[in-house]
C-alpha cells in the first residue's frame, strides 16, 4: 500500500519512487494514443522539460477496478503509476442543466488521449490497465490492456 | 472544415507562477470567436480564470498554477447546432469544428482532439490540461483528452468537474448510469473496490480508503439505500460536509459508497468534496514553488498529509549545511551572511536545497502533526519576521538574496506565542473541513432541491 518503495537516485541516493516523479523529476515523457475501439496505439512520444503528476502507490491495488497508467522496468517492477479516469471512452458524460448529469454509450468508439510519465532511465516499458472497456463491465477488476515498450523518444518544441 | 477555416494566432500567459517545467499549467483554447472577438475571449478565459481561482483547493494552490492562454480565430462564430438535437441548424466554420449533438446528444459540444492537441503542443510546450473554450451561449461541454464547454456562464462547472476527472482521476459520485428510475443492472455494485479515491466498496470506519477523515462520532455506513431497485432519496442526514460513507455511488444505487452527501463529483455546483480537495492538493503541491511552501507551511495552509515523516532538520539546525555558494553577484548581499553559512560555492546546490526542502516538507504525518509541531516548537527556528515574500525567479541574485536574508532572521526557538495555529488550515473556512460545526450548505443555482440526482 506504499508507494515509498526505494530506487537508486542518479547520485546514489535511496528516493522514493514519489520523490523521483513529484518536483526532483522536472522531464517527462508524452505519449499521444489514439484508440479504435478496442485497438490502441501510440501516435507520438516526446521528451518534455516538465515535471510529472505524482505518483498513485504503486503497490496493494490488485484486483481493484479502474484506469490507470504504469511504467515499468526491465524486470516489471512498477517504477510509477497513476489514476485517471478512462480515457478511452466507450461512453460518455452528458451534462444537463434540467436533469443534471449522466453517461450514454458511444456507437463509434474513436479518439485520442495523452499519457504524462517521468522519464526514467530504468523505464522499460508504458503498461495502461483498465477495467473491460464496454460500460457494463466498467466496474470489474481491471487487467493490463496494452503495453508499449519504449524507444528512445524525439524532444518536443 | 477544419484548420483551414481560421489560424492560430499565439499563446500568451495570463497567470505566471515561474517556469512551466515546475508548475502546472492549463492551456485555454479559443474556439468559434472571429478575430473581432478574440477580446470577447480573453473576458471569457478571465472569467473562468476567476472560478477556478475562486474554487477550493485552487485558492490556496494558486502559485502552482500557470495559465495560458492560446487565441485561436476562426472564420465564422460559434459552434455546429444540429438541427437533428433540436438545434438551429448553424453549421460555422471553426477551427476545431466545434459542435454539440455529439454522439447525438444535444448539450455534449465536442471539438477535433487531435487537432488541438496539435495547436497546444506547436505553442505551448509544457502543459497538464487543456480546455477549449466554445463561443456559443448554449450550455453545453464534453470531457477527455481535452475539456470543452462554451461559454454559458454555469459551464464552468462542466470544467471543474472533467477537469477532476481528467488530472486527478476521480470518479462520478453519482449513483445512476443513465438516470435515476431509467438504470437497468445498476442495483448493486460488484464487489471489486474502484481504485478512484472518492469511491468505495468499504465502509469500514478503520479501512476506508479516506478513514482519518472520518470523525469517530460519524456513524459508518453513513447512509444506506433501503431500496436498491431505486436511488436513494433521504436526505442528508448528518450536518452538512460531514465525511462517512454514503451508500448509492460510482452508478449504483447499492454496494457504493461516496465520502460525502455532495460533492461536485456527483452533481455540478457543489463543492469538491474533502477527499477530492486533498487529491488536488497533494497532485498539486509538489508544483509549488518552495518559498511559498515555507510560507505556507508557517501559517499551516495545508490541511493534511498522507506520508509519514516531517522532517524539519534543514531549518531546525542550518549550521549543519554544509552548502557554500562562491559567487555573489552584488557586493552587498556579503553582508547578509549568517554565521552558520559562512560562504556560498554554488547556486546549483541551493536549487538542491529548495528541492530537497520541499521534498521533507511534504512527509508530514497528520496523526503526528501536533506531536512534531511541539518539536518544533523546541527545535525550530523562530522567524522573527512574519512575512515572507513571494517567491520571484527574476534574478539568481535576488534568490540568493532572499535566502541569505530569511536565514538571518532565524533563530533556533520559537516562543509558544508563535507556535502555528492549527484552526488556521487552508481549508479552516470551509465547512467541509469543520464537520464539528456544521457549515451553511452550499446549493447549486440551478437545483434549488439539489441534493438529489435527476429523477426519471
Amino acid at each position: 500500500m506504499s508507494d515509498r518503495s526505494p530506487v537508486v537516485g542518479g547520485e546514489g541516493e535511496v528516493r522514493t519512487v514519489a520523490e523521483r516523479s513529484g518536483r526532483a523529476q522536472s522531464r517527462a515523457v508524452r505519449f499521444t494514443i489514439g484508440y479504435d475501439g478496442p485497438t490502441l496505439r501510440v501516435l507520438d512520444r516526446s521528451t518534455v522539460e516538465m515535471a510529472t503528476p505524482p505518483s498513485d502507490p504503486v503497490r496493494g491495488y490488485e484486483g481493484q477496478s479502474g484506469f490507470w497508467y504504469e511504467l515499468h522496468d526491465a524486470k516489471g517492477g512498477i517504477l510509477y503509476r497513476r489514476i485517471v479516469a478512462n480515457p478511452i471512452q466507450f461512453d460518455v458524460e452528458v451534462h444537463d442543466l434540467e436533469t443534471g448529469s449522466r453517461r450514454v454509450p458511444v456507437a463509434k468508439p474513436r479518439g485520442v488521449f495523452v499519457v504524462l510519465v517521468p522519464d526514467l532511465p530504468d523505464a522499460d516499458s508504458l503498461v495502461l490497465v483498465s477495467s473491460p472497456l464496454e460500460p457494463e463491465k466498467s466496474a470489474a477488476a481491471a487487467e493490463a490492456l496494452v503495453r508499449f515498450p519504449l524507444a528512445p523518444p524525439r524532444r518536443a518544441g | 472544415m477544419g484548420t483551414a477555416d481560421g489560424a492560430i494566432v499565439g499563446a500568451t500567459k495570463i497567470l505566471d507562477h515561474g517556469s512551466d517545467t515546475d508548475r502546472w499549467t492549463i492551456v485555454i483554447v479559443a474556439e468559434g470567436y472571429r478575430t473581432a472577438e478574440l477580446a470577447q475571449f480573453h473576458n471569457d478565459t478571465q472569467n473562468f480564470l476567476n472560478t477556478l481561482l475562486t474554487t477550493a483547493p485552487f485558492d490556496t494552490l494558486q502559485g502552482a498554477i500557470n495559465v495560458y492562454r492560446l487565441d485561436v480565430s476562426s472564420t465564422d462564430s460559434g459552434a455546429d447546432d444540429p438541427v437533428g438535437c433540436g438545434g438551429t441548424g448553424a453549421t460555422p466554420a471553426t477551427y476545431f469544428d466545434a459542435s454539440f449533438c455529439g454522439n447525438g446528444i444535444q448539450r455534449l459540444l465536442v471539438v477535433n482532439t487531435t487537432d488541438v492537441l496539435n495547436a497546444v503542443n506547436a505553442n505551448v510546450v509544457a502543459w497538464n490540461v487543456i480546455m477549449v473554450l466554445v463561443n456559443s451561449p448554449i450550455y453545453g461541454g464534453s470531457g477527455g483528452a481535452v475539456a470543452t464547454v462554451s461559454r454559458a456562464p454555469a459551464a464552468n462547472e462542466i470544467a471543474l468537474h472533467e477537469i477532476g476527472h481528467a488530472a486527478f482521476g476521480f470518479a462520478d459520485e453519482y449513483e445512476y448510469y443513465a438516470g435515476c428510475g431509467v438504470d437497468v443492472g445498476h442495483d448493486q455494485h460488484p464487489t471489486v473496490e474502484p481504485t478512484q479515491p472518492n469511491v468505495t466498496i468499504n465502509s469500514n470506519r478503520a479501512t476506508i480508503k479516506w478513514a482519518d477523515l472520518v470523525l469517530a462520532t460519524t456513524p459508518m455506513p453513513t447512509t444506506t439505500n433501503a431500496d436498491c431497485t431505486i436511488c436513494d432519496p433521504q436526505p442528508d442526514p448528518m450536518p452538512a460536509g460531514t465525511v462517512g460513507a454514503y451508500e448509492g455511488a460510482h452508478y449504483y444505487h447499492c454496494g457504493a459508497f461516496r465520502p460525502q452527501f455532495n460533492c461536485r463529483m456527483r452533481a455540478l455546483g457543489f463543492p469538491y468534496c474533502a477527499v477530492c480537495r486533498r487529491r488536488i492538493v497533494q497532485t498539486l503541491t509538489p508544483h509549488l514553488p518552495i518559498k511559498s511552501i515555507l510560507k505556507d507551511l508557517k501559517e499551516l495552509k495545508f490541511e493534511k498529509f498522507e506520508h509519514k515523516e516531517f522532517k524539519v532538520e534543514k531549518i531546525e539546525k542550518p549550521e549543519h549545511k554544509e552548502i557554500k555558494i562562491e559567487k555573489i553577484e552584488k557586493p552587498e548581499h556579503k553582508e547578509v551572511k549568517t554565521e552558520k553559512f559562512e560562504k556560498l560555492e554554488k547556486f546549483e546546490k541551493l536549487e538542491k536545497i529548495e528541492a530537497r526542502e520541499k521534498s521533507e516538507f511534504k512527509e508530514r504525518k497528520p496523526e503526528k502533526f501536533e506531536v512534531e509541531l511541539d518539536k518544533r516548537s523546541l527545535e525550530g527556528p523562530k522567524f522573527k519576521d512574519a512575512e515572507l515574500e513571494p517567491f520571484d525567479e527574476r534574478s539568481m541574485s535576488e534568490r540568493v538574496a532572499r535566502l541569505e536574508s530569511s536565514m538571518a532572521r532565524m533563530s533556533h526557538f520559537i516562543t509558544p506565542q508563535q507556535r502555528p495555529d492549527l484552526s488556521r488550515g487552508a481549508l479552516s473556512t470551509d465547512g467541509d473541513a469543520r464537520p464539528r460545526t456544521p457549515a451553511k450548505r452550499s446549493r447549486p443555482p440551478r437545483r434549488p432541491s439539489g441534493a438529489r440526482p435527476p429523477s426519471r
